[in-house]
């Protein structure tokens, strides 16, 4: 058997008539045959993978062709394989049965063999396209899909940030709500969602609090209680969140995802007996949307630990919401809630180990099955079956899709196509074609024949970024093409298929000005937010904020342009990294981004594709001590997307996802020494970090036993934990040593930060034994190096500070080295 | 005895199937073929049986074949006794069946004295 060639079910019960088909047939096509209905869907239990096409009798014994037809439909086979149907009785009743039960073509007997053949091998190349193209849409739906889910995570994590709520809360509300509303749907047929809009509500959950941006920090972060006036000013948040939401564009305010977060935004706080605020809705007034996110919050806010109160365990916060104490809700929720409670805390567990959950790819594409097949099964019968799948694809597409078949050189566009480049549908020889060349651009499509020409059936795809025009000006598209290679030896290209998604700047610049705003905010207050000036000092806090939030960013100085850093005292210097690595390929130059936003003082953005990853680039103008400057920010979307929103800190974290109980100390909750090994070792981008020796030690295990000692280091991690930032990184090394890895600290706070651990653990306590006195000696390096280098260092360091006991020795990774050789060379 | 001539002894139209087979080796492959048909014998014992379903199966695949075939005399006796079995009137079809049953006869007569005309390896 040729496994090149594409498999033909043949079921006729005459064996003339399959003898007929088959000698038409067998050169081009491996065949099986099937003499009734019934061998015929035994075949299919079996094959149906391999089976692109089926030739169909109407009139057999044991089960004739409309009855395999309804199985075929009952187990959803012929949406891969198309079954044409070959009969005599060509009467419109018996054609329209065909049609109705899912076969694609009819075909009349007497038969000609040609005809029968340019039929068979039109639909299944037509399969196998629609295949391809369902599968390019559902990757741009897919693809859409992430990245208004990145943006959502980046958004509500500035929220959390500024909340100081554990990082886990937006985590744990998509959770609960999506929990609670599987719960509602299986109960009950109240309130019908698809699929799409439950999906929906869980990420537009992420956003139910974006209105505490408006509420001064001393209120949102006051421990203890709220003033009366104070309460009313927190209150505002639901209502702020809301008009947030509508000052976005016409447009997307129009968004279904929109409008669910302005339901939940505003109507959170709502109480079911119309207690609540801020419009006292009542019972069903109140959209399930933010019904279901309301009791999910109030559950969490529970259970977590808040500035204002300890976290309640799971029975106590049940207790609490179904005496009624925390709101009135919809009994039917509290009924989900209620049958959720035994798993619940364990499943919410489960959610925030996983921290960016990309839609389902499977999902979509079902979707969009369902919707292909929904509107063709009604025309089917009336239009051409040929052209209305491909038009339906393609025009159903706002993108730019198109196909380019070699030779003949012709490249064809669908509607979305046609209007943009205001083209004609079919461009033969585009290549020579003037009209065409100069709308689509000579340029970008010579590259896309260079692309083609160096694409192989192992590497089919291509991606490349084009500007085309767009209204009056430009816009860049992102092109993604696949070449259709032939099935014989030796392989050719038959075609491309290919799609034009337009980057959407616009969006992805709102998200990060919403960024940019909240560090000015928190740096630089009450300045223009359009055009403003900051003081050195004020550019070293906002660049310390921003390099926390972004993957890369340079300040760019004009006149000659130079990427310059301010340190903490306000002074300038000139930074080497702007213009190594990845801005290698952003070199500053007479019209670089810098030189435009500079000269024209704006803002602008650009995407940069590099080793086929995407990077999305935000110039703004900025004064520093009055002299013009550009911070520019870059962002790795791919790396965003697969990563999770908050970069390096969840790079991390999904990396050590599977193996964070490898990876964690048991008794301590800190990294262990394997994580140390595996993970940390030989990176090289660290920019400070520490070695921590508890003094005396062993003299507690000796005097109290080990149970105390353990008791002593859990109380030590404890301290040390809680007074580092999240983004830091804790490790167990051995016994009584432990290392803490500083990311993106400034040398002050460091030498600052080390001090007040030193200070924390004498503090110490342990309960039951007030004669212990705990103490540390650390050891600093600062300074960029690989890790290991800088543990070497700083364990000399905590190994010299241990002659005085609880005291802390700081060095930059140079002097240390520069030590270590002189002390090497005399020992020579 | 050529396939044209084997045609006009059998009551078929020579020039559509050749129109829509192209080739005459394979016409003459079908022709053979034909002999083994087992549908007829089927159609005579359905009827004898009074097996209206069965019957109509078999007719309806005569039918067929005598379609691709262009047996047009074997069609048109073969498509009548068809839709009296459709319409489940096995009296009608057995009174018919003498009608199919000689233009079967001529069918298979010319296809034999095709065949025995032909060199052995062919046979």
């Amino acid at each position: 058997m040729n496994p090149e060639k594409q498999k033909i079910l043949i079921v006729d019960d005459s064996e003339m008539n399959r003898a007929i088909l088959a000698d038409m047939l067998e050169d081009q096509y491996d065949l099986v045959e099937a003499e009734n209905g019934a061998e015929a869907i035994a075949i299919l239990q079996q094959q149906v993978e391999e089976i692109a096409l089926m030739l169909l009798d109407i009139v057999m014994p044991e089960m004739n062709g409309f009855e395999v037809l309804a199985c075929m439909q009952k187990h959803h086979w012929n949406e891969n394989l198309a079954v044409i149907m070959i009969s005599s009785d060509a009467s419109p009743a018996n054609m329209k049965q065909a049609y109705d039960l899912g076969a694609f073509d009819y075909i009349g007997r007497p038969f000609d063999p040609s005809v029968v053949l340019h039929r068979v091998s039109n639909t299944m190349l037509l399969y196998a396209k629609q295949r391809r193209l369902e599968h390019i849409v559902a990757a741009q739906l897919y693809e859409q899909a992430k990245d208004s889910q990145l943006m959502i995570s980046i958004l509500s994590h500035v929220v959390e940030f500024r909340n100081g709520e554990s990082g886990s809360h937006v985590l744990h509300i998509h959770a609960i709500t999506e929990l609670l509303l599987s719960q509602l749907m299986e109960k009950t047929d109240r309130y019908p969602l698809s699929k799409t809009e439950v999906a929906r509500i869980c990420t537009a959950s992420s956003l139910h609090d974006i209105g505490k941006l408006s509420i001064p920090d001393e209120i949102l972060n006051k421990p203890g209680r709220l003033t009366a006036e104070e309460f009313k000013v927190m209150k505002s948040h639901s209502m702020a969140g809301a008009d947030l939401l509508r000052q976005l564009s016409a447009v997307q305010q129009e968004d279904p995802l929109v409008k669910t977060a302005y339901e939940i935004c505003r109507w959170h706080h709502e109480r079911y007996d119309g207690g609540g605020y801020p419009d006292g809705l009542k019972g069903e007034e109140i959209p399930i949307s933010a019904q279901v996110v309301s009791l999910a919050d109030v559950y969490d806010a529970l259970t977590s630990e808040r500035c204002y109160k300890k976290a309640f365990p799971h029975e106590k916060a049940m207790e609490m919401i179904l005496g009624g104490q925390c709101g009135a809700f919809n009994p039917l929720l509290l009924e989900c809630l209620q049958e959720l409670s035994p798993t619940l805390e364990r499943e919410l567990k489960a959610a925030t180990l996983s921290t960016y959950k990309p839609p389902k790819f499977q999902d979509m594409e079902e979707q969009l099955h369902d919707l292909e097949l929904f509107s063709s099964e009604r025309t089917a019968a009336m239009l051409t079956c040929e052209q209305q799948k491909y038009q339906f694809l393609a025009e159903a597409n706002s993108n730019l899709v198109f196909t380019y078949t070699t030779s003949p050189s012709i490249i064809t566009w669908n509607a979305a196509g046609v209007e943009t480049l205001a083209t004609e549908e079919l461009v033969v020889d585009p290549e020579k074609d003037e009209a065409f060349l100069q709308r689509f651009g000579k340029e970008n499509f010579s590259r896309l024949l260079q692309k083609v020409e160096q694409a192989s059936p192992g590497q089919p795809f291509i991606r490349m970024d084009v500007d085309l025009p767009y209204r009056t000006g430009q816009r860049k598209y992102h092109c993604f093409a696949k070449t259709i290679w032939s099935a014989d030896e030796p392989k050719e290209i038959l075609s491309l298929v290919g799609e034009l998604v337009p980057l959407d700047e616009e969006r992805l610049n709102q998200s990060k000005t919403a960024l940019i705003q909240h560090a000015v905010r928190a740096c630089a207050p009450d300045r223009d937010l359009d055009h403003f000036a900051v003081t050195g000092v004020e550019a070293w806090g906002l660049t310390q904020y921003l390099s926390l939030m972004f993957d890369r960013m340079r300040l760019v100085k004009g006149d000659p342009l130079e990427c310059v850093r301010y340190d903490s005292q306000g002074q300038c210097s000139p930074d080497p990294e702007g213009t190594a690595g990845l801005w290698l390929q952003e070199p500053l130059e007479e019209d670089c981004l810098s030189a435009k936003v500079l000269s024209n003082r704006c803002k602008y953005t650009k995407f940069s594709v590099m080793d086929e990853r995407s990077y999305h680039i935000l110039a703004f103008y900025v004064e520093v001590d009055d002299w013009p400057c550009c911070l520019e920010l870059m962002t790795d979307v791919s790396e965003r997307s697969l990563f999770g929103a908050d970069g390096k800190q969840n790079l991390v974290q999904t990396l050590t996802q599977y193996n964070q109980k490898l990876y964690t100390d048991v008794l301590t909750g800190a990294y262990n020494r394997r994580y140390y090994e595996e993970q940390m070792r030989d990176v090289e981008d660290h920019q400070a970090l520490a070695v921590l020796d508890l003094d005396r030690f062993k003299s507690i295990n000796d005097n109290f036993g080990h149970q105390v000692g353990d008791i002593a280091l859990q109380e030590y991690a404890k301290t040390v934990r809680s007074s580092i930032r999240k983004t830091d990184c804790f490790i167990r090394y051995g016994g009584d040593e432990y290392v803490v890895i500083f990311r993106d600290i400034p040398l002050e706070s460091f030498v600052n930060k080390l001090e007040e651990l030193r200070g924390r653990i004498y503090d110490l306590k342990l309960p039951g034994y007030p004669e212990i006195q705990l103490s540390a000696s650390i050891g600093g390096v600062y300074g960029f190096g690989k890790t290991v280098d800088m543990f070497r260092c700083a364990d000399t360091l905590a190994y010299e500070a241990k002659e005085e006991r609880n005291k802390v020795i700081v060095r930059s990774i140079s002097e240390v080295l520069r030590a270590e050789e002189a002390w090497k060379e005399r020992l020579l | 005895m050529t396939i044209q001539e084997c045609y006009e002894a059998l009551g078929g139209d020579y020039e559509e199937v050749i129109g829509r087979l192209m080739r005459e080796k394979m016409v003459q492959k079908f022709l053979l073929k034909f002999l083994n048909d087992k549908s007829y014998d089927l159609l005579v014992e359905s009827i004898e049986a009074d097996n209206a379903e069965e019957a109509f199966r078999a007719a309806h695949t005569i039918k067929g074949v005598c379609q691709n075939l262009s047996f047009t005399k074997l069609y048109q006796s073969s498509e009548l006794i068809t839709e009296m079995l459709r319409a489940g009137d096995t009296a009608g079809a057995y009174a018919f069946l003498d009608n199919v049953t000689e233009d079967y006869e001529q069918t298979v007569k010319a296809i034999r004295a095709l065949q025995a005309s032909l060199p052995e390896e062919a046979q």
